[in-house]
């Protein structure tokens, strides 16, 4: 590869777009030059702008149990999956650093450009509640320590990016379960956090998005409403850095918690009773029925023009997974194979 | 603007390759030098050696004269055909890059960047065995078989 090292910048880069994500260590490994034009921005740019950019969903799973060795006190240990849903290739992501033997459990999870960030949780061998922030690069396939997430130990929160390089967490509780309304920004390239005025409500497990590039809180219930939440949203304006009113229809649904995506064709969906449902026209429309196998829902996630499902039929079985191509609205079928058919607790989508 | 039968190539050594227009304007940059009337006499291509000249020019005879059409056959001959192409000693691809690049040939540039691209992320089960053999000594170490290959290569 010697006298590849020598070619023109244009030409590298060519071929470098053509390489897949998970070899990018390998040219990382070449030398100098080659190290820094992973990381230049043209490289994500002209990978989408020439249609070789690949998709990755990141799952927050649980690792099945070598068979008859299942105990109830077993703490479920989980650990980070990617899945290509465009070839439907799995593959394992490296440990998360110090928790080798598991995720922290209900741990949050988001993409942030070619970044995953992974927030708080359970520590799985003390339940102690985390404030840690880990930075998962995909160029480098390197963990990385950010800044903790202030404003003390946290759990149960909400969290979404705008996709660049902001991270907004809001609500969840603190340590004595007082529901919270405090919100904060983290800037992944800049690493640090900056707090955001506060929502008008409390919101213990909220559910958060950005949609039409605003960051959504929707639900969640206050610290004397114990699990019975209020169908509610409040939309922060980042330009503006202020709250807004919510209107309309995202307030509609009822049986929270749920999960709601912004599809690549800017549209709204979520699943209700047993159908994918989208915003339309201001009213809920659904778009299809859920297929048999997965109408356990466990997770919902957007990817370049399709949704992808993950659940299973009753509850405490195998996963399944299917997508969804938003223009036909018609299912494919997502081979799992038996080892990533634990349950899913979370998952995002990256673009690399 | 009257188009001659032949068109005459002159590449970096001298050398003069006599080719039929329709090969000939396969390339991007001889077809515009063509249509820009520069074809009078010969056209010059000093960036590029008769050895990779040679090949280009069996390249495009090769897609010129497979005829274009949707049949089985003819598409597997010629895919057969690129992927002998491509099977080149690193220099011969590198120079190959450089000769593409400035030539312009769309296909071709994209089935090089392609076996580039594969070079990087790995090898053929054949390819990799014959490596593990050469680098037997530094193979035991857990970082991956392709940049280990290309770090041997460096040493």
């Amino acid at each position: 590869m010697d006298r590849f090292q020598d070619l023109p910048h244009d030409i590298a880069l060519q071929c470098f777009i053509r390489v897949p994500f998970n070899q990018f260590h390998t040219i990382r490994s070449v030398c100098k030059a080659w190290k820094a034009e992973v990381h230049l921005p043209e490289l994500l740019r002209l990978r989408n702008s020439t249609g070789n950019a690949q998709s990755l969903v990141v799952l927050s799973q649980k690792k099945a149990n070598p068979a008859g060795k299942r105990k109830c006190s077993d703490v479920p240990v989980y650990r980070l999956v990617v899945l290509e849903p465009e070839t439907g290739n799995w593959s394992e992501m490296p440990c998360l650093p110090e928790f080798e033997n598991g995720l922290p459990l209900f741990c949050r999870m988001v993409a942030v450009g070619s970044d995953l960030v992974v927030m708080g949780g359970y520590d799985p061998r003390t339940w102690d509640c985390l404030n840690s922030v880990f930075i998962f690069d995909f160029l480098s396939s390197k963990w990385r320590p950010g800044a903790d997430m202030p404003g003390g130990p946290r759990s149960f929160f909400g969290c979404a990016s705008d996709g660049d390089r902001t991270v907004f967490v809001a609500g969840g509780h603190d340590l004595e379960k007082n529901a919270l309304k405090s919100v904060w920004a983290y800037d992944v390239t800049n690493d640090n956090w900056t707090q955001l005025p506060d929502m008008a409500k409390e919101r213990d497990e909220c559910e958060c998005l950005f949609y039409r590039g605003k960051f959504h809180v929707i639900n969640g219930y206050s610290t004397n409403m114990q699990g019975q939440f209020h169908q509610s949203i409040e939309v922060f304006e980042t330009s503006a850095r202020k709250w807004l009113e919510s209107n309309g229809v995202l307030s509609d649904t009822t049986h929270p918690p749920k999960i709601y995506v912004e599809g690549t064709d800017k549209k709204l969906y979520t699943c209700h009773a047993n159908d994918i449902v989208v915003v339309e026209d201001d009213t809920w429309r659904s778009v299809a029925r859920l297929p048999d196998e997965v109408t356990n829902m466990s997770y919902l996630v957007s990817f370049p023009g399709h949704l992808l499902l993950i659940g299973t039929p009753k509850y405490g079985e195998p996963s399944n997974a299917y997508k969804m191509d938003l223009n036909e609205r018609v299912w494919t079928k997502v081979h799992v194979p038996v080892e990533y058919s634990g349950h899913v607790e979370s998952a995002c989508c990256l673009i690399i | 603007m009257s188009y001659s039968k032949t068109i005459v190539l002159t590449n970096y050594d001298g050398e003069t390759f006599v080719v039929d227009e329709v090969v000939a304007v396969e390339p991007q940059t001889i077809e515009h030098m063509i249509e820009d009337g520069c074809a009078n006499t010969s056209i010059p291509l000093p960036n590029v050696t008769s050895k990779i000249l040679s090949k280009v020019i069996e390249h495009c005879k090769k897609h010129v004269e497979t005829p274009n059409s949707n049949e089985k056959a003819a598409k597997a001959d010629l895919k057969s055909f690129d992927f002998d192409f491509v099977k080149a000693d690193q220099g011969t691809l590198f120079d190959l890059i450089l000769a593409m690049n400035y030539l312009n040939i769309k296909e071709l540039l994209d089935l090089i960047y392609q076996t580039v691209a594969d070079m990087i992320k790995g090898k053929t089960p054949e390819e990799e065995e014959e490596m593990r053999r050469v680098n037997a000594w530094v193979f035991s170490c857990f970082v991956g078989v392709t940049c280990l290959y290309f770090k041997s290569k460096k040493m």
